[in-house]
Formats: structure tokens, sequence, C-alpha cells
């Protein structure tokens, strides 16, 4: 009875977002999000056949309006480089590179949640205030730095982002490991003699991993997103085409030809919904997510 | 007396197509009436009492006629007009009194809009109001009282809050759900006090919705009982509850086990012969305190003595806080005193460290929520198998041999094994946890309210079970309780533990006969006892 | 509409204790990060001096020598920590090669722009997030509650700067209502009305920008808390009441489920504050986040720790500044150090 405390207000805040969260929208959404999410990933693998050639060429006239020449049905930019065949090349960069970066945060959230959750005393603090560390530190800014340092190539962008995020990851597996640790069945194993370990690996941790992927949908969207903005500030891999990377070339024609603006960023906001969307949908599936 | 001040005819409710929560239910309540509402849970009781108070949830489907005194037309109507009536003609009092208060508000300020609501009162005259309010339902120093947030009082304070905020609107009806169940006996007592005094000088007329028919047919001037959505009898409380007609009734009062200080000798009859006499388990001197964020440290248990010897039932009962839990968690070795010692048959068992198996074995424990006690993506039989391979080293055939032989001596279908925990009923996965616990052979098992969770009905076959394994195997139980009626039925000695300490022991019937100390006489004037009227009792006792 | 009582009127000393352990709270915190900027400076390539003598095109290495060993860059691994640390410990962040200039000096004249666009779009983000999300909550399941949740969800897809910049075209392009960028106009003549006024309309594209981006996260909080609160059994004993309904949504509702969201606005403001970044490069805003662009383009190694650390100063500033509001809103955290079990 006294051994849980009071609800920090900060977790209260986390629980209604993560634990107890209700659905983004309705039966829907998650579908139709797999469903666009699964497109972007086929035309990504496809596009050297889909977009044949080097998307950063010039294959035409400089400044094509959309729209007016089949071949090039989103229009050129002012070097001449086709706009579709970059959007179909930067799918390939903007997914793997998200995907790999999310797949990094969450994996390192979930080893150092688990090993505070676990380990409790001097360890669990230690983690935690670097964890509230990390937290702290503005995410971009130092996504922004790590790639600075390291170098603009696409794995270092997937090392900064996977550093940059992990926080939420590793305080909600570890809320989740140190909530089972006091459940009953836990105890009760125990006192069914099961070793520390087996307790730790096959009662707690699948039921403390479960939720973490309502965060996949989310963090993914997020990887994305960060990707874009360091590819629009110049911190992308030079030799590959971006989605952010072409909105950062198409700024300087804003005036004159804003269509060079607008259909990058229409593939990122795409992107990121239908990833968040299918995470969504997902986490409902697995009954994580309530109603609407 | 004039007409009835409620009258319900031909309630219906039903929150999902063909699937009715009530069923033609019809009742009427007279003034300054108490009517005993009672059932298991399912029953459609609070289904009703939503019905009435026009809180049920959008998409029920209620239909029926509901008539209050004064008062023109059906306010079951869809377009019923239903202004004035919550708060004002009818009141409610809830189950958990804590989840009733908004906890960002005042005491003061629940009371104050209510008043304001009812009263049209302007802040200062609703404030004076509050604070008369306060004072009325016993609440020391309520001008004080109201400044204060909820989570500070005690859980019993909060009741008289919400009870007070139920009587700000000056209703002729109270319903009253389940309003002291989450509370302690002896708080209990004090709530029904007010409650019924509140009645009677008001000749409010209530509605008591419980599931406990020691509380119905002591407090109830008429008791209706329900099952399965459906009204199967009323009648005079006392009368009803004594000489029931519906067979579910007699079974229900079968089942309740209210604690009688005369029928104490009936408990004492199911006692088994004792077995050949060897040392059980026994508790020396335990001391357990937890350190609080600031402050001083809570002491949980100081010094605390007991033995259980094996084919013994050991009732352990004590109020919320008096450390009964902290106990059964050190004897199973899920926690560590911080003096003392456990000793299982004269050998030391150091809860300090990891206890060798055999040991562990050897005290297992049946905790208080099966559903919580169970991993939910495993099946029964696969929790079950763990103790089999860890304790009695069993696996594969042998393994399920012995979960099918282990759950049939609990009373369950063997095939129950293969569901997932909430694939069954409480009860059954309660018996299910027994039959866990008595996989690794033990010679003492501990309960944790390990009926508390369960419907009467449920309650008796569980106890059986365990009376059962006690005279055949000779295990020995502490049963931690603090339902007395149950501890009475079962157990050969109680021990009664009031702030970390053992006030008294002895044998159940003696103890309960004449108690001798103080607390053990509050706590049992505390209990329904019987078929005694509540006022009787008050006026006995105050 | 009562007195809000004082239950436990936090008295000024405990004020103070509580303030002053909450910044201690920060300490350890901001050690870690100061390490971590130690280590991202170790790890880099090259150093200040590279950086500066490629910037001003002259290659002596003797020079070179010279400038590594006036800013200690030539000792040991522990040597060069000592020295970093102490210079910390003094707020000396260092000198910044792009700027000539102390970094220190750099940020501190940055930092108010950033400050005000900041608080700006917090104050914008949640106050529009509350209101969206509390209406959605009570339309729950209707199509103005779709029409929201789908406008946020829509809107927090989109790249900050991608939207920044169709604002642009919209609104300074096409429209030409508002200024393309920059924090005020340069040759304008005004009062001091007449600047307060200048400086709000170059604010409201970025500052809207940005509150947009992060307003789906608001809407969504506002929107589950009321839920959940409306499921609350307050809620239910208040209708049993015949509290009016109006009020019932306010107080027993709305008011509850403010909680979460002010703890969102201190657990969001890193986030934020590195959304910044690109928005004030698309906006051409002289803020700490234009600047960190600045020290990464011109690498300026200095700079760019500098403004880490002055950044994470900043979130933590503003994590205590919400958790005191939280304190006063919520009743169960009390100020003052008395411990409740």
């Amino acid at each position: 009875m006294q051994r849980r405390g009071h609800e920090a207000p900060a977790a209260r805040a986390r629980r209604v977002m993560i634990a107890r969260r209700l659905r983004l929208t309705g039966p829907g959404g998650g579908a139709l999000g797999a469903t666009v999410l699964l497109c972007l990933v086929v035309v990504g693998a496809l596009a050297p056949w889909l977009a044949p050639g080097d998307p950063l060429d010039m294959v035409a006239r400089p400044l094509t309006a959309p729209f007016t020449d089949p071949r090039f049905p989103l229009g050129t930019d002012q070097l001449g480089r086709n706009v579709l065949a970059g959007l179909i090349h930067g799918a390939r960069v903007s997914i793997t590179v998200g995907g790999a970066a999310a797949a990094a945060a969450i994996g390192v959230g979930m080893v150092i949640g688990t090993c505070a959750g676990f380990a409790g005393g001097r360890l669990d603090e230690a983690l935690m205030r670097v964890t509230e560390a990390f937290q702290t530190v503005p995410t971009f800014l130092l996504a922004l730095a790590l790639v600075s340092v390291l170098g603009a190539s696409a794995a270092n962008v997937v090392i900064a982002i996977g550093l940059s995020s992990w926080p939420p990851t590793a305080r909600l597996v570890r809320a989740e490991v140190l909530r089972l640790r006091g459940a009953d069945y836990v105890d009760a194993a125990r006192v069914a003699g099961r070793a520390p370990l087996a307790i730790a690996f096959f009662e707690v941790l699948p039921g403390a991993l479960q939720p973490v992927v309502a965060l996949i949908g989310i963090t993914v969207g997020e990887a994305i997103l960060v990707e874009s903005a360091l590819a629009f500030l110049g911190l992308s891999d030079p030799n590959l085409i971006s989605w952010g990377g072409m909105v950062a070339n198409g700024r300087a024609l804003l005036r004159s030809a804003a269509y060079l603006v607008i259909f990058p960023g229409i593939a990122i906001a795409i992107a990121v919904l239908a990833v968040t969307l299918a995470g969504d949908g997902l986490a409902a599936r697995l009954g994580l997510t309530g109603v609407r | 007396m004039t007409g009835p001040v409620l009258s319900l005819r031909d309630l219906t409710i039903r929150f999902a197509p063909g699937a009715e929560a009530v069923r033609s239910l019809s009742l009427e309540l007279a003034r300054g009436e108490v009517l005993s509402l009672i059932g298991e849970s399912g029953s459609g009781k609070s289904a009703t009492l939503g019905a009435i108070a026009g809180l049920l949830p959008r998409g029920a489907h209620v239909s029926g006629d509901l008539r209050l005194a004064g008062r023109d037309g059906n306010l079951l109507d869809p377009g019923a007009d239903r202004r004035g009536v919550a708060g004002r003609e009818i009141a409610m009092v809830f189950q958990n009194p804590g989840g009733s208060l908004n906890p960002v508000l005042t005491i003061g300020q629940h009371l104050d809009e209510v008043v304001r609501a009812h009263r049209g009162l302007g802040p200062r005259a609703a404030r004076a109001a509050s604070v008369d309010l306060l004072d009325r339902v016993g609440l020391p120093d309520p001008a004080a009282r109201a400044e204060t947030y909820p989570h500070q009082p005690s859980g019993g304070q909060k009741q008289r809050v919400a009870i007070a905020c139920a009587l700000a609107g000056e209703p002729s009806i109270l319903l009253a759900d389940e309003p002291t169940t989450a509370l302690d006996a002896t708080v209990q007592a004090q709530i029904l006090d007010l409650l019924l005094g509140l009645v009677d000088e008001r000749g409010i007329a209530m509605i008591f919705v419980t599931h406990d028919l020691a509380v119905a047919a002591a407090i109830g001037d008429r008791i209706a009982v329900m099952r399965g959505g459906r009204l199967l009898e009323t009648g005079p409380a006392r009368e009803t509850a004594a000489a029931p007609r519906d067979p579910y009734t007699a079974d229900l009062v079968q089942a309740a086990l209210p604690f009688t200080r005369a029928g104490a000798a009936r408990a004492q009859v199911g006692s088994a012969a004792r077995p050949k006499r060897r040392d059980g388990l026994a508790l020396r001197d335990i001391q357990r305190s937890f350190a609080t964020r600031r402050g001083p440290d809570l002491i949980a248990l100081d010094g605390v003595t007991l033995t259980v010897a094996p084919g013994e039932i050991v009732g352990l009962i004590g109020e919320s806080g008096s450390g009964k839990t902290t106990l059964g968690r050190i004897a199973v070795g899920l926690d560590a005193p911080q003096a003392g010692s456990v000793l299982l048959e004269t050998q030391p068992l150091d809860a300090a460290k990891p206890l060798p198996r055999a040991q562990r074995a050897a005290v297992q424990m049946v905790f208080q929520d099966p559903l919580a006690s169970f991993n939910p993506r495993l099946s029964i039989a696969r929790t079950l198998s763990h103790p089999l391979r860890i304790h009695a080293g069993l696996r594969g055939r042998a393994a399920r041999d012995r979960t099918f032989e282990l759950l049939r001596a609990v009373g369950l279908d063997p095939a129950l094994g293969a569901r997932k925990p909430h694939q069954v009923s409480g009860g059954q996965l309660q018996r299910a946890a027994i039959a866990r616990a008595l996989a690794a052979q033990p010679r003492i098992l501990v309960c944790d309210e390990a009926v508390a969770s369960l419907d009467v009905s449920v309650r008796a076959q569980v106890l059986d079970v365990l009376d059962q394994l006690r005279r055949d195997e000779g295990l020995g139980i502490l049963f931690i309780s603090h339902d007395l009626g149950v501890v009475q039925r079962i157990a050969d000695r109680t021990i009664v533990l009031w702030q970390g300490r053992i006030v008294e022991e002895g044998p159940t019937a003696e103890l309960l006969r004449a108690p001798r100390d103080a607390y053990t006489r509050r706590l049992l004037d505390a209990v329904p006892e019987g078929l005694t009227p509540w006022r009787q009792r008050s006026r006995a006792a105050g | 509409m009562s007195v809000r009582p004082e239950a436990a009127p936090p008295s000024r000393p405990a004020w103070w204790r509580w303030l002053g352990r909450r910044v201690l709270q920060a300490v350890p915190v901001l050690i870690i990060v100061a390490l971590g900027v130690f280590a991202l400076l170790e790890l880099a390539e090259g150093d200040a001096v590279d950086a500066y003598l490629a910037g001003i095109g002259a290659g002596d290495a003797t020079f070179a020598a010279e400038l590594r060993e006036r800013y200690g860059l030539d000792d040991t691994l522990g040597a060069r920590f000592v020295t970093y640390a102490t210079r910390l410990a003094v707020l000396d962040l260092g000198h910044s090669v792009a700027f000539s200039r102390d970094v220190l000096s750099v940020i501190t004249e940055r930092l108010p722009n950033t400050l005000l666009m900041m608080v700006s779009a917090i104050l914008l983000s949640s106050s529009l997030g509350v209101i969206l999300g509390g209406v959605a909550a009570m339309r729950r399941g209707g199509l103005v509650d779709g029409a929201i949740s789908v406008t946020a969800l829509v809107l927090n897809a989109m790249p900050g700067f991608w939207l920044g910049l169709l604002g642009i075209i919209l609104f300074a392009v096409k429209l030409r209502w508002l200024p393309i960028g920059g924090m005020s106009t340069l040759d304008g003549d005004f009062s001091a009305t007449g600047r307060i006024l200048d400086v709000a309309r170059h604010l409201v594209l970025p500052v809207t920008t940005l509150a947009l981006t992060y307003l789906a996260l608001y809407v969504r909080l506002m929107r589950g808390a009321m839920i959940d609160a409306a499921s609350s059994g307050w809620v239910t004993a208040a209708r049993a009441r015949g509290v009016p309904a109006r009020r019932v949504t306010l107080r027993h509702i709305a008011y509850p489920a403010l909680l979460p969201v002010v703890t969102m606005i201190g657990l969001q403001s890193g986030t934020l504050l590195g959304g910044s970044v690109v928005i004030e490069t698309v906006f051409s805003i002289p803020g700490l986040g234009s600047l960190a662009f600045e020290a990464v383009t011109q690498r300026d190694l200095p700079l760019l720790a500098g403004i880490l650390l002055a950044g994470t100063a900043l979130v933590v500033v503003m994590n205590i500044v919400v958790d005191l509001v939280y304190g006063l809103l919520d009743p169960r955290v009390s100020l003052d150090a008395k411990a409740r079990a």
C-alpha cells in the first residue's frame, strides 16, 4: 500500500498521451495509412526502374512548369532536373533514414528504459538523469550539432536523430517496467519460485515493451520530419536527393516557381501522415489504444 | 402517510440491442422509507439507480414509467423535463468517496456550487450554508475544512463531504450506491449512523444499494433482491432475510455469512480434529517500517508474533493500514522485516536473502484480485506449469496430468486450463490461483483477502475449497481478511491487528463472543450483527 | 464566483526554498549536458583554429600553433576538460570565430528575439490547442471533432519550414499582407507603439507557423484529458447534485484537463526551441536558432557549443516556470515543503 507514491505530474501527462491513449482517427485511418505507406515503400524500392537514371542529372529545359510536359508531369527545376524523379528517389531516402533513425531511437530507449527500470537505485537514478539531460537539450539543436560534427552522411543523420529522440521511449519503458514489477502476477511468479531473470524476461519485459508499439508511428514520423529539416538546412548526404533538400533548392525561386517548394513538401506531409496513421492503426489492433 | 414519493413501473434498460440490463422492474418508495436494494455484480442494481437519477450514458435505451410525488409527468419519457430533479428532488451518494470529488476544487467549492444552484444564494450566504452542512454531517471544524482539498481528509470524511453535497439541495429522495463498501468497518458504521440519522430527522426516503446482505437487512425497512436484471422479491427487510421465499435469495442468505455472535458456534462445527502437532510457520517479533518521502517513517508492523500450525486456519483481521497485508508479504518472503524472524518448522527463513527453493515452496500465497495475480498473456495451465517445474520437478506429460489433478482438486474443469485469465470468471480464477499455490506442495498458505473481490455466492465455494484442503492435506492457512463473517466461518483462531500490533488473539468463537480488547469491541460493534435492526444497535451503542 | 481560498498559501521562505530545491534539481542535468557538449567538441575533426584559418584564408603553421596555445587546445584531454569546466563555471563560453566576439555576448544579443517568438508560439499553440481540443471533446464523434482532429494531424505532419514557406508564398508574396521575413523593418521610422506593431507584424507568420506545427499535440492532449475527466466519478456526482451543465463542463471537466496540458508545455519546450532553428532560418529572424545554423555553416564550434548550453539552460528555466504554474493550479502539489504520504 505504501509502496506506490503519488504519480508525478509529468507521468500523468504522459499516461494520458500514451498509456491510455485515445485513437488518433477512426478505424479507417490505420488502413489508409498502411496502404499509403506501402505505396511509398514500393515506389522507393522501385525507384531505379520507375525513374531510371540519376535524379540529380539535368534532363530537360530548366523550369518546365508542371502539368505541361507529359514526360515531366511535375515539371523541372532551375537545373532542368525532373521533379517527379526527385520525389520518387527522395521517398527512398526519407523512408529508410526515417525508419532507421526511429529504430535506433526506439532501440536505445528500450535498452536504457529496461536497464533503469530493473536496476533501480543508483544506476536508475543516473540513467534517468542522463535521459532528462537528453530530453532537456532541444532535440533539433542536438541533431544539428551531431550532424555538423560527425559530417553530413546518411548514416550520421540516422545516428544524430537516433541519439536525440530516444528519451520518450526510455521513460515509457522504465515506467512500465516499474509498474509491472510491482504487479500481483509478478509477485505471484516470485512466490511460485521463478528465477529473477526469468521473471524479468518472461513476465515483465513482454508487457513493458508492448506499449512501445504505440510510439512507433509517432517516432518514425518525427524522424522523417527531422531528416527533412536537416536536409532543408543542407545537412544531408550531398550525393542523395531528399525531399527536404528539394524544398531548400526551390526556396530561391519562391516567387516565380512555387511548385518547386510545394510538391516535395506535400510528399513529406503525406509520408509523415501515412506513418503516423499506420502506427496508430497497429497500436489499435494490438489493443493498446482505446476508442476514439 | 400519503402516496409514495417515488414510483417506478416496468423499468427496462438496454445498453446494447437484445441485451437487457434491467427487465420490467417496478418498485415504490414511501416517504422516509429505507429500501435496501441487494444483488451481486451484474444484477442491474446500479443501472436501476442510474435510470432513476438520469445518469445513464447516452447510448442506453430506457423505457418505463417513473413518477415523483408532487411532479407531473413520466421522468423516463425521452423528452421529459428533468430540471430541478437532480440534487433537488433526488440526490445521490456514490461508492468511491474520493472519486466523486473533483481534486482541484476545495470542499467548500463543491458545496457552494450545489447550494447556489438549488437555493439561489450569493457567494457569502452560500458559503455559510456550506459550512452549516459540513457541520451537520459531523465534520469537525467545518469552516476550516471547507478550505481544504478533497485529497486531504480520510475516506470516511470524504464520504461525509459527499453526503453533505447530496443534502445541499434538500432532496426528498437519496440514492446511495454502495456508499460504505470502500470503507473500513468502523468507518462504515459511522456513515450508516449518519445516513440513518439524516433519513429519520428529515424524512428523506433512501434507496440503499449494496451487495452486503447483512448491511441491507440491518438498515432497510424493506429489502428488494435483484438478479440478472430482474427483481426477485421484495418485502420487509428482516422477515425477507430470515425467511426468503425465492430460492436465489435463500442461497444468498446462506452464502452471505453474516456475522453473528450467537452463531459463532456454527463455525466450530466444521473445524477439523487437529492432525498430529507439528510446528508450522512462526513469525517472531516482526518489525517493519516504510520510509516516507519526508517526515517520520511509517511503522507498518511493530513486534508482531504469530504462528500457524499445519491443519490450522488462522484468521488475521484488521482494517486498512493495520499492517495485515505487509505481514502476509513477509510470511511468503515478498517483503523483508527490519527485525524479527520468520521460521518454518523452527528453521529460520532469512527473508533478506533468496530463499532455498524448498522453503520458498513451503509457504505459498493467494492474492486478493485473481485477475491481477495471473499474467494476462499466459494461459492458466502455463502459469501453473512454473511452480510444477520449479518445485515439483514435473515437466511435459507429468506436469499436464498434475495440472489437471490440481484443477479438479479445486473444483474446476481441467479444460479451463487452456484459457487465458480474462476468459474465466473471478471465482474460477481464484480457484485456479489456489491450484497454482498448491502446485508448489506448500505446507502453509497465506490468503490475502482472497475472497474480498468475489461475489458472495462464489465466496462460499472458494472458502469450501480452502476448508477441504486444510482437512485433507493438513494445510495451515493464514487467512487475512477485513470481513468478520468470513473469518468467523473459516478460522479456528483469530488474531486482531491494529496499527501494526496484535491487540487480541484467541479461538475465533471465544474472541467474537467475548472480545477483551477495546478496539476489538469497537470493530465488532461496527459490523451489522445478524438481523438486528441497525437503528436499535445505534441506539444501544450511542 | 467564490474567492479561491488559499488552503496552504506557501509562505515566502518556503517559496524560496522550493525554488532553490528546484534549481538544485536542474544542476545534474546541466552538468551532464556540459559533459556531452565537451565530448561533442572533442569529437569534431579539426578545431576552431582550423576553421578560423580556413575562414580568413591563411594557413601559417606557426600562427596556428600560437593560436592553439593561446586557447589551450594542445593540452592533454584532462587538462582541456579542466580548462573547459573552469571557464564554463564563470560563464565564459569562449570566442566565436565567425563573429570574432565573445560567444556569450553574441548569444545574449540574439536570445530576446527567440524568447519572444518561443513564448508567443507556446502561448498561441497551447491556448488554441486547449480551445480546439475542448471543442472536439465536447462534440466527440461528431463532424466538428473529426474536422479538428484531422486538421491537427495534417498540420502535425507538415514540416515547419515548408508551412512557413507556404505562408510566405500566400501572405507575403501573393497577398502582400505581411513582411517576408526579418524581425523589424530596417529603415522604418516609427514611434514606440509603431515599433511594437512592426515587430508584431513581422512575428505573425513565424509564430503562427511554429504554433501550428505543434498544435496537434495540445489538441490531442486536451481532448483526451477532457474525455478522461468527463468519465470521472466527480462529473457524474456533480450532475447528480444538479450542478448546471455549463459549470460541470468548465470546472469539473476542463479545469482538471488543463493540468496535463501545462505539464506538456514544459516537456515540449525543448522540441519547440529546436523547431525554431528552421523557422528562424526561413524567416531570417536574428535569433538563437538562426545563429545555430550560422554556427554550423561557418563551422564555428565554440558558438554551436554555447548555443547548445544556452538552449538547455533556457529549457530548464521554462520547465521551472511551468512547474511553478502547475503548483499553483494543482492543490495536490504543494510548493510548501510539507510532506503528505
